[in-house]
C-alpha cells in the first residue's frame, strides 16, 4: 500500500485576496472621468464650431413643417387666426439687425403646454401653453426664450454633440455589459449642458423682453403656472433636462426692470383659450 | 428620471450580485478546504504512466464536472476591465473555484470505486454561453483521469 498524500495548496498564488469593490471603484470612477471629459469636450467644439455652419444650411435640411389642420370650419378659423397672430408677436420680438437668422412659429393643437425650438429656426407652440398664460408679456416670454435657443443655435449643437456622443458609445460601450453605466453617465453629462442652454436662453430672453416692453413684468407667467399645477419637481436637477422650475423662477424675478403694466393678450389668440 | 431609474436598477444588481457572489465564493471556499483535506488521501497526478506502486493496479475511468454562474458584479467589472486591459481577478477566482471543485467531485468518485489513486489527470474548461452576447453566463469544467483501484 502507499502513503502518498495530495499536498496543501498554498492560497492567494491563482486568486487576488484583493477586496474587489476597491477594484470596482476606482474602475468606474477612472471610465465615468473620462467620460465626462470626453463629453465635455465634445460639447466645447459643438457650441465653439456651431457658429461656422451657415444657417441657411441648417434651414435646408429641414422642409417648413406646415401641420394640415382638418377639424372643424370654426375651429380652424381660430387657429388660423392664433397662428397669424403668433407670428406677429414673433416678429415683434425679432431684433431688426439680426439677418442671418429667420423664424417660424407654428401653432400646435395640443393640449399638453409644451414650447420647442428645432432646427431651421423652425418654433412650435402647443395650444395647451397659451391655455396657461394670462399676458401676451408671458407668451412674448416663451417665444423669446425658443428664439433665444435658436440664435445660440443650440438645436443644431444639440443635434451634432448627440451624434457624436452616440456614434462613440455604440461603437465602444454596445459590447460591454457596464454600457449602461457608461451611456447614463454620458447622458447626465449631457444634461448639465442642457440646463446651462436653458439658463442662457432664460437669460437672453429676459434681455429681449426687458428691451421691447421696457419691464420683465409677467415673464415667469408660464413657469408659475406649471409650478401650480404639477408642484415643484421633487426630483434631482442632475437628472433632469431642465433647470428646476423654482430656480428659474427666481432668477427671472431677480431681474432689476421687474415691475409694469402687462399687455393684455390679442383677441385671436385669447380665443384659443376659450375655444379649445 | 429616465436616468435616474436606470442607475437604480443596476446599482441595485450590482449590490446583490456582489452581496449574493461573495458569499457564494466565500461558502464554496470554506467547502472546498473542508473536503480537500477530506479527500487528501487520493493522491491526483499527471503523470501519464503508472508509477511502480501502481503497476499492479486495476484502472478505471474517474471524472468530475462542475457548472458555476458569473455574477452580475463578477460581469460588471469585467466589462470594465476590457476597457482598460489587466487582470480580470473576478473571473480568476470563479475558474479557481471551478477547478478545485472539479478534482474534489472526480476524487469523491475514485474513493467510491476505491480507487487509491488517479493518474494523467486533465481539464477541460468550457463557457456554457446562455447569453453570449453580454457576457454574462456560467463555466463549466470537467477533470478527468485514470483511477488506480488495488486487486484485492
Amino acid at each position: 500500500m502507499t502513503t502518498k498524500q495530495n499536498p496543501k495548496f498554498p492560497e492567494g498564488i491563482n486568486t487576488s485576496q484583493e477586496q474587489p469593490l476597491k477594484e470596482f471603484f476606482l474602475l468606474v470612477t477612472g471610465v465615468v472621468l473620462a467620460i465626462v471629459v470626453f463629453v465635455a469636450c465634445v460639447t466645447y467644439f459643438a457650441q465653439a464650431l456651431s457658429p461656422y455652419i451657415p444657417f441657411a444650411w441648417e434651414k435646408s435640411w429641414v422642409s417648413s413643417v406646415v401641420i394640415q389642420a382638418d377639424e372643424a370650419e370654426e375651429e380652424n378659423q381660430i387657429m388660423q387666426e392664433a397662428q397669424i397672430a403668433l407670428q406677429d408677436l414673433l416678429h415683434k420680438l425679432t431684433p431688426q439687425n439680426q439677418i442671418d437668422i429667420s423664424y417660424n412659429v407654428q401653432l400646435l393643437d395640443d393640449d399638453t403646454p409644451n414650447a420647442f425650438a428645432t432646427l431651421g429656426g423652425q418654433i412650435f407652440v402647443t395650444t395647451g401653453l397659451i391655455k396657461n398664460i394670462k399676458s401676451e408679456n408671458g407668451l412674448a416670454m416663451v417665444l423669446a426664450h425658443e428664439m433665444a435657443h435658436i440664435q445660440h443655435r443650440h438645436p443644431i449643437q444639440s443635434l451634432s454633440r448627440g451624434l457624436i456622443i452616440q456614434l462613440v458609445s455604440a461603437m465602444i460601450f454596445s459590447d460591454s455589459s457596464a454600457g449602461t453605466l457608461l451611456n447614463q453617465a454620458g447622458l447626465i453629462t449631457l444634461l448639465r449642458f442642457n440646463r446651462d442652454m436653458e439658463r442662457e436662453a432664460d437669460t437672453t430672453a429676459l434681455r429681449t423682453i426687458g428691451e421691447i416692453y421696457g419691464h420683465t413684468q409677467g415673464a415667469d407667467e408660464f413657469f408659475t403656472a406649471m409650478l401650480d399645477e404639477h408642484g415643484n419637481d421633487l426630483s434631482v436637477e442632475f437628472f433632469n433636462t431642465h433647470p428646476n422650475t423654482q430656480s428659474r423662477i427666481d432668477a427671472l424675478r431677480s431681474n432689476p426692470m421687474l415691475h409694469g403694466k402687462l399687455t393684455p393678450l390679442t383677441s385671436s389668440l385669447s380665443n384659443i383659450k376659450n375655444k379649445f | 428620471m429616465e436616468s435616474f431609474i436606470q442607475l437604480g436598477i443596476f446599482i441595485t444588481l450590482i449590490f446583490l450580485g456582489y452581496f449574493f457572489g461573495r458569499r457564494a465564493e466565500k461558502k464554496h471556499y470554506q467547502s472546498i478546504s473542508q473536503r480537500e483535506d477530506q479527500f487528501r488521501h487520493i493522491f491526483v497526478s499527471t503523470e501519464r504512466l503508472p508509477s511502480g506502486e501502481y503497476i499492479r493496479h486495476d484502472t478505471q475511468l474517474v471524472m468530475g464536472s462542475v457548472v458555476i454562474s458569473v455574477d452580475y458584479f463578477k460581469v460588471i467589472i469585467a466589462g470594465l476591465k476590457t476597457l482598460v486591459g489587466g487582470h480580470l481577478t473576478s473571473y480568476e477566482s470563479l475558474l479557481d473555484r471551478a477547478r478545485r471543485e472539479a478534482i474534489l467531485r472526480m476524487q469523491q468518485e475514485a474513493s467510491e470505486i476505491g480507487a487509491q489513486a488517479i493518474i494523467n489527470t486533465k481539464f477541460e474548461t468550457s463557457r456554457i454561453s446562455g447569453n453570449a452576447n453580454k457576457s454574462l453566463g456560467s463555466i463549466e469544467v470537467l477533470a478527468y483521469g485514470t483511477g488506480m483501484i488495488a486487486k484485492s
